[in-house]
């Protein structure tokens, strides 16, 4: 699930997915307030879950244990 | 007469959304603009569920037109206000900073008209997917956290994008901008910064007085670095803000830590040098202080003659 949002953000960016670092912060992959928020609704859609936004959720890493313990 | 879709849809008489402001949209406000036609919305922000609770059942008492919530996503309290919300049969919401996709489901299930704030064509396609009732397409001219894209690009870029009805803020303060969002093919407006000015607005008066005094230029959005830009006047902790912000040494905790109950000082307090004076860019152009109805039937009033003279355009 890691590399499949490390996916996602990188094609968001259009970026290569080497270039992402999974426990990087997503303010330090580049990402804004909205980005996030844009990327989250996409992720809910593909990983079919609900995702609560908060600041501690702030890598990808993270986002993948999160949507790992919903299931 | 103005009308749109949003005017039978909610059973309101104009097409105007009174902004959701923190610590200033109280159920004084919110009565006031639904009295006069238009949707008044009480300011959840970070009131715990009793708190919530106490301010809509006062305007109950206030008003027996419709009214709504803004909700603050990010509030640590979200999930009680969610419940009072629907316990209170709340007919409307507005939804801010953040995901509104957890909640949606039980407001919608509950029968609320769930109207989430957004900056972004992406994210008002994904909330139309996800049942909303409409968009709120916020530019960055608004008071308040913002987003990057002006009014004037965004509104008509969300109104291409979906079905569901749009109303427009950021940056609307008259029957001119009222015009406009309609001929950006939104179907309302939502004002903030007017209606803090407001005779029924109990914000102080020294946050009041400053809001009227303020020309074009006197906001300033601060907080980028923290991923929550937000738009305020210029003064000295705005100033000061932007400085520590820019000069690279200070943290972002230390940053969150002086940002925290600045807008409260400013609109409880009336602490206007260390307070933190949220107001949209249109303040400029709100030099008077009027009540709820002056203000809407004033704007939705000059709209109708500007939209009914357009044709003059057309030789």
């Amino acid at each position: 699930m890691t590399q499949r949002i490390a996916e996602i953000i990188a094609e968001y960016m259009d970026k290569d997915v080497a270039d992402i670092n999974v426990e990087d912060t997503f303010s330090n992959i580049g990402l804004d307030s909205l980005d996030i928020m844009e990327l989250v609704m996409q992720i809910e859609d593909e990983f079919d879950c609900k995702i609560e936004l908060n600041q501690e959720l702030n890598t990808i890493t993270k986002l993948a244990e999160y949507i790992e313990a919903q299931k | 007469m103005l009308k749109s879709r949003l005017c039978e849809l909610l059973g309101i008489e104009y097409p105007i959304f009174q902004g959701g402001m923190a610590w200033i949209a109280d159920a004084e406000l919110a009565a006031a603009v639904s009295n006069a036609g238009g949707l008044g919305l009480i300011a959840a922000m970070n009131s715990n569920g009793e708190q919530l609770r106490e301010q809509i059942q006062k305007i109950k008492t206030l008003t027996d037109k419709p009214f709504g919530v803004n909700l603050m996503l990010m509030s640590p309290f979200i999930k009680e206000a969610v419940d009072v919300v629907v316990e209170e049969g709340v007919k409307v919401v507005t939804t801010g900073a953040g995901n509104p996709s957890i909640y949606m489901d039980k407001l919608l299930g509950a029968g609320v008209k769930v109207f989430p704030v957004v900056a972004s064509v992406g994210i008002a396609r994904m909330v139309e997917k996800m049942g909303a009732s409409g968009v709120v397409a916020e530019g960055c001219e608004s008071g308040g956290h913002v987003g990057e894209t002006t009014t004037m690009a965004l509104v008509p870029q969300v109104v291409d994008a979906v079905s569901i009805p749009v109303i427009a803020a950021g940056g609307i303060a008259d029957g001119r901008g009222l015009a406009a969002a309609f001929m950006f093919g939104a179907e309302g407006a939502q004002m903030g910064t007017r209606f803090l000015t407001a005779t029924e607005c109990n914000v102080h008066e020294n946050y009041k007085k400053a809001v009227l005094k303020a020309k074009d230029r006197d906001t300033i959005v601060t907080g980028k670095k923290l991923g929550h830009p937000v738009r305020s006047l210029k003064n000295d902790m705005s100033r000061e803000f932007a400085k520590l912000e820019s000069d690279g040494t200070t943290t972002t905790d230390e940053l969150e830590k002086m940002g925290a109950g600045a807008l409260r000082r400013a609109a409880k307090e009336g602490d206007v040098k260390t307070g933190s004076l949220m107001c949209g860019q249109i303040a400029g152009l709100v030099n008077s202080e009027n009540t709820c109805k002056e203000i809407i039937e004033e704007v939705c009033g000059d709209c109708e003659k500007l939209l009914k003279g357009a044709e003059g355009w057309v030789k």
